[in-house]
């Protein structure tokens, strides 16, 4: 039988080694880890622009040169616009706006402007979230908007990125790109995995033809308005109202903003 | 007191890193006769959720090799000094470090499996095998063979995790490792991409490993 001093001090001695070569490794990896996450994140956006075909290897240069961030208030008030494409890392008014955003706390912290997400934005009231819209540029001088959604899915959380396009003073869909933290494999992660699912929402409008606000709604069965409701996902009708609230609400917060640019 | 000494005299003339027919069966008896899905029926509770397709399976089942391995193999290194009053603790604590290493690594360097296992390889701590394999055999036992017993318990549930992966991914998407192969025609069976899918390909599995090799039958 040992004594209790001993095995404390085993305890402790143990926790400090095993301490110790986590943060070494942390402190390591983590700059990579954070590079993935960006990427990924680049790869998101990237991707629900149509006819945008870049390997995986050149998304970042591809992001810098063709992407604009804004980033608005849940009023649609612009608190900050990148007028020229390029790296941001230097320019002083978005040092100065993320420096700002920092300043709310909850942890939350932006080194860039990439970083600022939905995830960490939906910590906060609503009077104080950002919303980011990504202005992408096509070589042909087309210009889509990119909105952030979030919602509620099965089981956790859902997220995704719509990219709109203005046509005749409505706005359609061009294409869109859904991601869960933990929908079932099958069911609700489909709109994830399924091609046909987010292929769907390609040139839906947004407003109806009286001018009302409508959103895309995932529907059941029932599709009166094929210009605005897509088909849901069998088996997975939870996600699927997930997908159709989030869409109603989180482009409902770009709304102001969209209409400014008619 | 005579005998202890003669003991560790015969242990002392085996050399460190020996190979032999012992050795090897350390490896080769979880495949099969010891299999811990199959026989010992532990760590289903993963087997059930990353299963569904093969890549990520691969992923875990690597990871929990990468995991039984170093445990049995840090905890054999420890297990004279470790106090028997909170060994489960010492072993909990080892076995959570190498899971967060695990993540690390992931994260860094292969991301999208990250991503889609996160939640799963934080769980192998309460994995079942690792602990089990660490009480039963890296307690009493030599590092080099704690270490490749460690080997053979990953492999033999790495096995299991692929095998059914095959068969779900196959029937429930008619793919393999995301590659549609099966004709355009077939219609892929929801039932197969569901947990309960797994619990089903399991006993089928123990049912074919059992009618196979008659020894295991008089076990249960």
């Amino acid at each position: 039988m040992q004594s209790n001093t001993k095995i404390y001090l085993y305890v402790i001695k143990l926790t400090v080694v095993i301490a110790a070569v986590l943060s070494v490794l942390y402190t390591s990896l983590n700059p990579l880890f954070l590079l993935n996450k960006e990427k990924a994140k680049k790869t998101q956006i990237l991707n629900c622009i149509p006819d945008q075909q870049s390997s995986v290897a050149d998304i970042a240069s591809v992001y810098d040169e063709k992407v604009l961030t804004i980033l608005l208030d849940a009023k649609g008030t612009v608190l900050f616009e990148q007028k020229e494409a390029g790296k941001q890392d230097d320019n002083p008014d978005a040092k100065a706006v993320l420096a700002k955003l920092n300043e709310r706390g909850l942890g939350v912290k932006y080194a860039k402007l990439v970083d600022v997400d939905l995830s960490s934005e939906e910590k906060f009231p609503l009077e104080k979230r950002v919303y980011p819209i990504y202005k992408y540029v096509a070589d042909g001088g087309k210009s889509y908007y990119v909105t952030s959604v979030r919602g509620n899915g099965l089981w956790d959380k859902i997220w995704g990125y719509i990219a709109l396009e203005k046509k005749d003073n409505n706005w359609l869909i061009a294409g869109v790109n859904f991601d869960h933290k933990n929908e079932t494999p099958g069911l609700g992660a489909e709109i994830k995995d399924s091609k046909d699912f987010k292929d769907q929402f390609k040139e839906k409008q947004i407003f109806d033809a009286a001018g009302n606000y409508v959103s895309v709604a995932v529907l059941k069965k029932g599709i009166k308005h094929p210009e605005y409701q897509v088909k849901a996902i069998s088996g997975a009708t939870v996600t699927s109202v997930g997908v159709s609230d989030m869409l109603h609400k989180g482009i409902g917060y770009y709304l102001p903003y969209l209409e400014s640019l008619k | 007191m005579a005998e202890e000494v003669k003991n560790i005299a015969i242990e002392e003339k085996e050399p460190a890193f020996a190979f032999g027919k012992k050795e090897m069966k350390l490896i080769t008896d979880p495949l099969n006769d010891d299999n811990p899905v199959t026989v010992q029926v532990l760590g289903i509770c993963s087997a059930l959720a990353v299963t569904s397709q093969v890549l990520p399976s691969l992923i875990m089942g690597i990871a929990l090799i990468f995991v039984t391995a170093f445990a049995n193999l840090i905890i054999s290194l420890l297990r004279k000094s470790i106090p028997s009053s909170i060994r489960l603790i010492v072993q909990l604590l080892v076995i959570a470090g190498l899971v967060q290493v695990v993540e690390l690594v992931l994260g860094a360097f292969a991301y999208s499996a990250y991503e889609q296992l996160s939640v799963f390889i934080g769980l192998i701590i309460t994995n079942c095998i690792v602990m089990g394999r660490l009480e039963a055999f890296a307690m009493a036992n030599k590092p080099w063979q704690s270490f490749l017993d460690g080997i053979g318990n990953g492999l033999g549930y790495a096995f299991i995790l692929l095998a059914l992966a095959v068969v779900r991914e196959l029937f429930g998407k008619g793919a393999f490792m995301g590659w549609r192969i099966m004709p355009d025609a077939y219609v892929a069976n929801n039932l197969m991409v569901l947990p309960c899918a797994s619990l089903l390909i399991i006993a089928v599995f123990i049912w074919l490993q059992r009618s196979w090799n008659r020894k295991l039958v008089d076990i249960s």
